[in-house]
């Protein structure tokens, strides 16, 4: 009997496995397993909890796992949002493999948050889609090819207002020093048709009214736009004379806003015989917000989250200031934002969802949902009022803090039936909110 | 459907490697062509240059006769099998094979046209309005098909398909892949490096090494004329023995028998002293069983048996050999080159079951030197290959799939190695021969470069 075992977390739990037998053979309670749900897949995926954590084992043939292995340490060490590979063990003997990950905390299937939402409510399967497009631009722009990109091999974490896409099978994925835009297009092309599958999927199995599915389709097919949309302005070289050079500034706020830095500006003339001159921004990680507040604060969050704290921090330092009527240093606005205004709010919030989810996000979700109460009350409505909007779970619709549903257990949802779906809807119509601005 | 054809195409990438040399190869309509090789030996960025997923260095690709160099994928008109074939488990098979139609935004009355004339082809009417999960294994392969099919591709193009599937799957598979091309006749590129696969598959099979095109021929062409040792030593399983010949008084002599060395190669080696002989282990037999009347066309002589394997259908005897420095220099070198595991200091010998020879034993054998390849061990050359023998006319059938007619004329002798030349040879040796291509093959007999590999003029 061979084996060839080697693992990157050598906890007790884990080399404790009986790595000797056929993955489908193992069983509890000698192997603690647990079942999650996963979509369907062509390989056998089981779930083991040891050392206090999860991992995701997949049984596959040695030469393909051995490639797949390579290609996600290759992702992790680019520090693109992938799973992490924490082991791979070949049984010669079964002329199979094992492909050991670690799950993802907090992170969860497209078909839970849908099957949880109304399906009247298209802003939540934006936000999957941006995801989507994001983590592609993100794999793209560092080399990666992924090659079956689907909504089933992902898995997606709330990040402030918008979700975190993570890639979680790399199996046909290809890493290049720069892909063509021929890889680029295919890529693409697969990423369409796999959400089309994937919505009209889930519709058919919730049972859907089948009108629904034309907009379906062409939801799936507007991810090439958000991909191209966001692609191009990473990628834009406008061009301007020296005398408007004030205009970088704009461009850079642009790439900040979307959460990018800056690595580097030049600019150039690029031979065209005019004066003009080509200015090209090197992005660098999707971090800017998340870069800002660690260094202010030391806390390491998503850059949703961090966008949205950083801005509630400046706030405060502003509200400071005009109390006290002098300059409030950085270091000193964090500190007091952190002890007065941060870990209060984040332990409010966090009760009143219930102790579900990330302490971080539910603090996120409080800023949103008492934002969304005020503009519709037309005062503000303070934190008692969206707090308990939130511990009833009765946040606006397509409030990103309606998908904290997703995190839930799945035991402290009512069911989603016909007539709490109307509810649903009957609520949203009842108020006119735009929430176009938000994200 | 369409032809693709290559003209020099080459892929050089930023650190000057060509990944791909000068290729030049003509599919034609309807031809099922395997593109074979070693890691590394350049088949898969062939495979993606036609798809539009690498860029062309240099050269052209036409496919249907319109060069394709700088278009985007999706308007090549290519279908990727099986790139992505996730079933949806709430979907019909309907739905299943349709609806990426719905996305292109091809009508309702098109997709149902298209849909039920897939489902013909692949015998799946019947279950077209069922689940992915009331199907059996092999069904739900073809559903995936039909999502190609649909398209109405010019061509076909697999990429390794079937390396993550388990082996019973991957039998199933091919079975099922062949059956398709056969029946719909659509232009096939397919990518493997499992010689299994490209020998049942393919009309003709690319032999490919270190970006190099080494051969092209049918899969019985490859197996009985290899042009090179390289192609003599990737094609067959077990593989073929290679052994010492020392050229002497105008004998070949190998480790256990001599016979007289072939005029045609006596005319071809100057005075080298030493070549390399190759021997397919069925070409040997148990003296004791060969008939009467082909007795004489042989050679016998005495060996002495390491081990025997016995499998029930078939029998192995292991019997190992001393070979001269250079000549273990030489299959190191193509061992390592060819990712193979097997011992070249001993011969396979494939003996009949019911041989009685047994391990440790003396045993006499028998050998057709006729059917004894030599290989100059500098250049790699065959030089007892029998351009002439190739996909005989008597084993050729007749034309099901009409891609005869339109296949490429042979090459002219003045052009580029085997690459270039032949069009589709008898596949006599593939399983369902029916429908391939009649027409003869003209493998170029120029000479190989001195580096071993044939490198294109």
């Amino acid at each position: 009997m061979g084996l060839d075992l080697r693992l990157r977390d050598a906890s007790p739990g884990l080399l404790a496995l009986p790595w000797l037998s056929p993955l489908a053979e193992w069983s509890a309670p000698e192997v603690p397993l647990r079942e999650l749900p996963v979509g369907p897949s062509r390989h056998l995926v089981r779930f083991v909890k040891t050392d206090g954590r999860l991992w995701a084992l997949k049984e596959l043939p040695p030469r393909v796992a051995m490639k797949e292995y390579a290609a996600l340490r290759e992702i992790e060490a680019k520090s693109l949002p992938a799973v992490r590979p924490a082991g791979l063990v070949i049984q010669p003997h079964e002329d199979t493999a094992i492909l050991v990950t670690r799950y993802l905390e907090r992170s969860w299937q497209y078909r839970r948050l849908l099957m949880r939402i109304s399906p009247d409510r298209p802003r939540h399967r934006e936000r999957l889609l941006d995801a989507m497009a994001s983590l592609l631009v993100d794999l793209h722009r560092n080399g990666v090819f992924w090659g079956d990109c689907s909504l089933a091999n992902t898995l997606f974490s709330r990040d402030g207002q918008v979700l975190q896409a993570w890639l979680v099978d790399a199996e046909t994925s290809e890493i290049h020093r720069e892909l063509t835009d021929g890889q680029r297009q295919l890529d693409m092309d697969v990423l369409v048709e796999n959400v089309a599958g994937g919505l009209l999927d889930l519709a058919m199995g919730l049972k859907h009214p089948p009108e629904m599915f034309d907009g379906l389709i062409k939801e799936a097919a507007s991810v090439a736009t958000r991909y191209e949309a966001l692609w191009d302005v990473l990628h834009a070289e406008p061009r301007f004379s020296f005398d408007d050079r004030y205009q970088i500034e704009g461009q850079i706020r642009q790439l900040h806003d979307l959460g990018f830095a800056v690595d580097e500006v030049t600019l150039q003339s690029d031979g065209a015989g005019d004066e003009k001159l080509r200015l090209k921004l090197c992005v660098a990680a999707r971090r800017f917000h998340a870069t800002q507040l660690r260094e202010l604060t030391g806390l390491d969050v998503g850059e949703g989250q961090a966008k949205i704290l950083v801005a509630d921090l400046f706030a405060y330092q502003g509200h400071l200031k005009q109390e006290s009527k002098t300059c409030i240093p950085d270091s000193v606005a964090a500190q007091r934002w952190m002890d007065e205004v941060l870990r209060p709010g984040m332990a409010r919030a966090h009760e009143a969802l219930g102790g579900q989810g990330d302490p971080v996000q539910a603090y996120c979700d409080l800023l949103e949902v008492r934002w969304l109460l005020s503009e519709k009350a037309g005062h503000d409505v303070g934190d008692s009022t969206a707090l308990e909007s939130l511990a009833e779970r009765s946040v606006p619709p397509d409030s990103a803090a309606q998908m904290a549903v997703a995190e839930a257990a799945t035991n402290q949802l009512p069911a989603l039936t016909r007539e709490l779906l109307d509810q649903l809807s009957a609520v949203v119509d009842g108020g006119d909110l735009d929430l176009g601005g938000l994200d | 459907m369409a032809p693709i054809t290559m003209n020099h195409i080459t892929k050089v990438y930023g650190d000057g490697y060509p990944a791909v040399n000068d290729v030049s190869l003509e599919i034609a309509d309807g031809e099922f062509m395997i593109l074979v090789g070693p890691s590394g030996c350049g088949k898969s960025t062939l495979l993606r240059m036609i798809v539009g997923l690498e860029d062309i260095s240099s050269g052209d690709m036409l496919i249907g006769g319109e060069r394709v160099n700088e278009k985007a994928p999706r308007d090549r008109n290519l279908s990727m099998v099986f790139q992505n074939y996730a079933l949806y488990p709430h979907l019909t098979v309907y739905e299943n094979i349709a609806f990426p139609l719905r996305l292109k935004g091809v009508s309702d009355d098109e997709i149902k046209r298209r849909v039920e004339e897939a489902a013909t082809t692949l015998e799946l009417t019947e279950h077209l309005q069922r689940k992915p999960s009331q199907l059996s294994g092999g069904q739900r392969q073809r559903v995936a098909m039909g999502r190609a099919i649909v398209r109405q591709a010019s061509a076909f193009l697999f990429d390794e398909p079937l390396s993550n599937l388990d082996a019973k799957l991957r039998g199933q598979m091919r079975t099922e892949i062949l059956r398709l091309q056969r029946r719909l006749d659509t232009t096939t590129v397919y990518v493997t490096h499992d010689q299994t696969e490209a020998m049942t598959l393919g009309d003709r099979v690319a032999v490919m090494r270190k970006g190099v095109l080494q051969q092209v021929a049918s899969p019985r062409e490859l197996y009985e004329q290899p042009l090179n040792l390289f192609v003599a030593g990737f094609i067959g399983s077990p593989p073929m023995n290679f052994l010492p010949a020392a050229i002497e008084d105008n004998q070949v002599k190998l480790p256990f028998l001599s016979y007289p060395l072939p005029r045609e190669v006596a005319a071809q080696i100057g005075d080298s002293d030493l070549l390399i002989a190759g021997i397919r282990p069925e070409h040997f037999a148990d003296s004791s069983l060969v008939d009467e009347h082909k007795r004489d066309r042989g050679t016998t002589f005495e060996v002495k048996v390491d081990v025997t394997e016995w499998l029930g259908s078939q029998q192995y005897a292991y019997v190992p050999f001393e070979a001269p420095e250079e000549i273990n220099r030489h299959l190191a070198e193509l061992q390592q080159e060819l990712d193979g595991e097997q011992m070249r200091t001993q011969m396979i010998v494939s003996l009949d079951p019911a041989s009685r020879i047994r391990d440790g034993a003396k045993a006499e054998l028998w050998l057709d030197p006729s059917r004894v390849h030599l290989f100059d061990p500098r250049t790699g050359k065959n030089l007892t290959r029998d351009a002439k023998a190739e996909a005989p006319a008597a084993t050729a059938t007749s034309s099901a799939s009409g891609s005869a007619s339109s296949a490429p004329a042979p090459a002219p002798a003045s052009s580029s190695a085997a690459a270039s030349s032949t069009a589709p040879a008898s596949s006599a040796a593939a399983p369902a021969p029916a429908s391939a291509p009649a027409s003869g093959s003209a493998g170029s007999a120029e000479p190989p470069a001195p580096d071993g590999s044939l490198r294109p003029t």
